[in-house]
């Protein structure tokens, strides 16, 4: 058995798992109840999923010159796919399409709630001492966009 | 081929929730699982046929596939249980009954307005050029 057709046998593989990470990816978003948990699922096939097809690929063609671009794939995805994810949760969050009664955690919250509890404390203090430090921008108040 | 079919299977099911998803951000979700999905597909296509002319395609894809979700989750604004969903047929029949109603009254009394007296004899208070003479054929 030469390496060429274990090289195969290892695409066959890697294909048939980034498909079904795919498939199941698929599954999840139609099945999951909320924005969070679909987002959870979407996920796995547009890093894991797409990391094995590329790899799959890489060994059935066993070629030099194309191993460059399949590696801008897999590096762009990796960049982009955070970035529309945190926008994605973070306009859910603003929007309030968070299911919060889905939610075991809910840190950002708390925090904001603590935010808010200490901007009119120091609001309070700050008028008491002739509005020091009023004119200042306040880092701990939400955007309210 | 069981990967094609379980490529296939997987667009299906998303497009299932890109169709029915209850926001929009369901269906960006859903668009960018369809988009990583064409692109094993590619992957699978230039492994089938020994092309590497589609690899170009797969990087560009993988460029430009965040941009959809993030101009729709940065634009996208809060809105009521009541404005999400979709109305029934009834109900838009309803709406429509409505407007048309607001509408002939609307035009009902403009044309009484006209007839009675001409329109430079009312704007002569609220519109800034109303000074300016105007001819009696103008709206």
């Amino acid at each position: 058995m030469s390496w060429t057709v274990v090289a195969d046998v290892v695409a066959a593989l890697c294909f048939l798992g980034g498909s079904l990470l795919a498939l199941v990816a698929a599954v999840g978003l139609v099945r999951f109840p909320d924005l969070l948990s679909r987002m959870h699922a979407g996920t796995k096939p547009q890093v894991l999923g797409l990391i094995l097809m590329v790899v799959g690929l890489a060994l059935h063609l066993r070629r030099a010159e194309i191993l460059g671009l399949l590696m801008l794939v897999v590096v762009f995805q990796m960049i982009t796919a955070p970035v529309a994810a945190h926008m994605v949760g973070r306009a859910g969050y603003r929007t309030g399409r968070i299911r919060q009664d889905l939610l075991v955690r809910d840190e950002l919250t708390i925090d904001l709630d603590a935010a808010h509890l200490h901007a009119q404390e120091r609001a309070a203090s700050g008028e008491d001492r002739g509005g020091h430090g009023s004119g200042r921008p306040d880092p701990a108040r939400p955007d309210p966009a | 081929m069981l990967s094609a079919v379980m490529l296939a299977a997987a667009a299906v099911l998303v497009l299932r929730r890109v169709e029915a998803g209850p926001s929009v951000l369901d269906r960006v979700v859903g668009m960018d699982v369809l988009v990583s999905t064409i692109l094993a597909a590619a992957v699978l296509y230039a492994a089938w046929t020994g092309r590497t002319d589609f690899i170009p395609v797969m990087v560009v894809l993988s460029l430009v596939g965040f941009v959809g979700a993030v101009t729709l989750a940065r634009f996208v604004a809060a809105e009521s249980e009541d404005e999400a969903r979709i109305l029934s047929p009834q109900e838009v029949a309803e709406l429509e009954e409505q407007q048309t109603a607001v509408i002939d009254a609307l035009d009902s009394a403009v044309s009484g307005v006209g007839d009675r007296r001409p329109l430079d004899a009312e704007t002569h208070e609220t519109g800034p050029g109303a000074d300016e003479p105007r001819d009696g054929g103008a709206r």
